[in-house]
C-alpha cells in the first residue's frame, strides 16, 4: 500500500493526513509537528516561566498522556522546570481503577513523580455513593467542581507554579459552544489557554488547546500508550456529549471549524476579568461568595438526603 | 484475504472483544468491513459511522483519511486498528 509522500520532509511516505491545513505527514513529522504546536501554545500565552515547578494533572487518558509526555520533552530541553503528576481519584470503580494502573505505569517509565489524590479523603464521599443518592444537578456537575478544587489542593500540595490539564482543542471548542448555548458568556474567560493568577488557586494552563482529540489519539497510537477501555459511566448524561458530535460532523464537513469556534470565543472574554475574591466561610478556601461552590454543593446534597 | 481488526479503547468494551478476523472477497473496501463490523456487533454502529465516526481506522499503519477514506479498497491480508477517540480524555 502506498501513500503519498510527506508534506513536510518530502521524504518519507505519509501516514496522517490534516483535513484543516492540508498536510499529509509521516510518523516523525506528525510527533514534532505537535510539540512545535504545543510549544507555541506555551509561548503565545506564556505559560510557563523558567524554572516552573509543573503539575500535571493526569486522568489515564490519552489527552493528558500526550500532555504529560509533550511537556516532558519540551521542559528537558528548554525551560528545566520539574514535573509532577497529579492524579485524582473520584471513587469511580472499574473506570477510576484501570486509570490509575495506567498512570502509574506511565509515571514510572518516565520517572516522573505521581501524587494521588482521593475525593474519600477531601470529601468523604465518591462519586459512585455520590450518585446512589439525591441529587439536584447532573453527576458530572459534581464532579467537576470536586475535581477541579482535588487537582488544585493536589497542586498546593506541590508546591506546583503551575497546573496544566490535557484539555483538547475539541474540549475548548465544546466548552464555547456550551457557554454561549448557555447563555453564560462571563464563562468564557475560563477558556483563556495562559490561565489567570488568583490567590489561593494555582495558575491553571492547558498547553494542548490546539491540538485535536484525534491528534492526541494517534499520537497516543504513535506511542504505544494503553488505551483505557472503561468509559466514565456517567459520561452519557451531559449536555457535551449532543455538542461534541455536532462539533465533529461540522469539522468533517467545514475542517477546521473547531479553530474557529475556540479563537472566536477567546476574543468573547470580557476585557474586564472578574477576579473578585472573597473566602468561603466554611473551608477558608477563595470564592467569588460568601460560600464557595463546593461547600454550596455538598450542603445542599447533605440537605436533601440527610 | 484475511483481515485482522483491533480495537483499543472503549470501543472494545463496546463490542464485547478486542479483535475480529474477517475474511474478504478482493476489491472489498473499508466500508464494506464496517457493514460486517455492524451486522456482527450492531452497538459498534454508533462508534463506527451513526452520525460521525468516533474511532480513528487505521490501516495498515496508515491513517484512512490518508488514504481514500472509507472507499479505501482493501489489498492483501491486512490488519485494521480501531482506537476510540471521544472517550477517555
Amino acid at each position: 500500500m502506498q501513500t503519498s509522500t510527506c508534506t513536510k520532509c518530502h521524504n518519507k511516505y505519509s501516514i496522517y493526513y490534516r483535513p484543516y491545513s492540508g498536510e499529509r505527514l509521516c510518523s516523525q513529522c506528525f510527533q514534532i509537528s505537535l510539540k512545535e504546536r504545543v510549544q507555541k501554545t506555551i509561548n503565545n500565552y506564556h505559560m510557563l516561566e523558567h524554572k516552573d515547578r509543573i503539575a500535571v494533572g493526569i486522568s489515564g487518558g490519552k489527552d493528558s498522556l500526550t500532555l504529560l509526555h509533550l511537556l516532558n520533552q519540551i521542559e528537558d530541553q528548554t525551560h528545566g522546570s520539574e514535573i509532577i503528576a497529579i492524579t485524582v481519584d473520584e471513587g469511580i470503580v472499574n473506570y477510576r481503577d484501570e486509570a490509575i494502573l495506567i498512570v502509574e505505569k506511565t509515571c514510572k517509565n518516565l520517572d516522573i513523580e505521581l501524587v494521588k489524590i482521593k475525593f474519600n479523603d477531601l470529601f468523604n464521599l465518591t462519586i459512585d455513593e455520590f450518585n446512589l443518592k439525591n441529587r439536584t444537578l447532573s453527576i458530572c456537575s459534581y464532579c467537576g467542581v470536586l475535581r477541579r478544587r482535588a487537582l488544585n489542593e493536589g497542586a498546593k500540595k506541590v508546591s506546583a507554579d503551575k497546573l496544566a490539564t490535557g484539555h483538547t482543542l475539541d474540549d475548548m471548542a465544546q466548552t464555547a459552544l456550551l457557554n454561549l448555548l448557555r447563555g453564560d458568556i462571563t464563562k468564557m474567560q475560563s477558556l483563556y489557554p495562559g490561565g489567570i493568577k488568583q490567590k489561593g488557586f494555582v495558575q491553571r494552563i492547558k498547553p494542548i488547546c490546539e491540538i485535536p482529540e484525534k491528534e492526541t489519539t494517534f499520537y497516543a497510537f504513535l506511542e504505544k500508550f494503553d488505551f483505557q477501555s472503561y468509559q466514565c459511566p456517567y459520561s452519557e448524561e451531559a449536555m457535551r456529549n449532543d455538542t461534541r458530535t455536532w462539533l465533529l460532523e461540522m469539522e468533517e464537513k467545514r475542517p477546521g471549524i473547531m479553530f474557529t469556534c475556540f479563537h472566536t470565543a477567546l476574543k468573547l472574554i470580557p476585557n474586564k476579568i472578574d477576579k473578585n475574591q472573597l473566602i468561603c466561610d466554611k473551608c477558608g478556601e477563595p470564592s467569588s461568595s460568601k460560600f464557595c461552590r463546593v461547600c454550596q454543593m455538598l450542603d445542599d446534597y447533605n440537605k436533601i438526603n440527610f | 484475504m484475511d483481515i485482522e481488526i483491533k480495537l483499543f479503547g472503549s470501543i472494545n468494551r463496546i463490542a464485547g472483544t478486542k479483535n475480529f478476523i474477517f475474511t474478504l472477497n478482493e476489491g472489498s473496501k473499508i466500508i464494506d468491513l464496517i457493514n460486517m463490523l455492524i451486522q456482527k456487533a450492531p452497538k459498534l454502529k454508533n462508534e463506527l459511522i451513526d452520525p460521525i465516526p468516533k474511532v480513528l481506522f487505521i490501516l495498515n499503519g496508515v491513517e484512512i483519511k490518508n488514504l481514500n477514506g472509507f472507499e479505501t479498497k482493501i489489498i492483501g491480508d491486512s490488519e485494521l486498528i480501531l482506537l476510540s477517540f471521544t472517550h477517555g480524555g
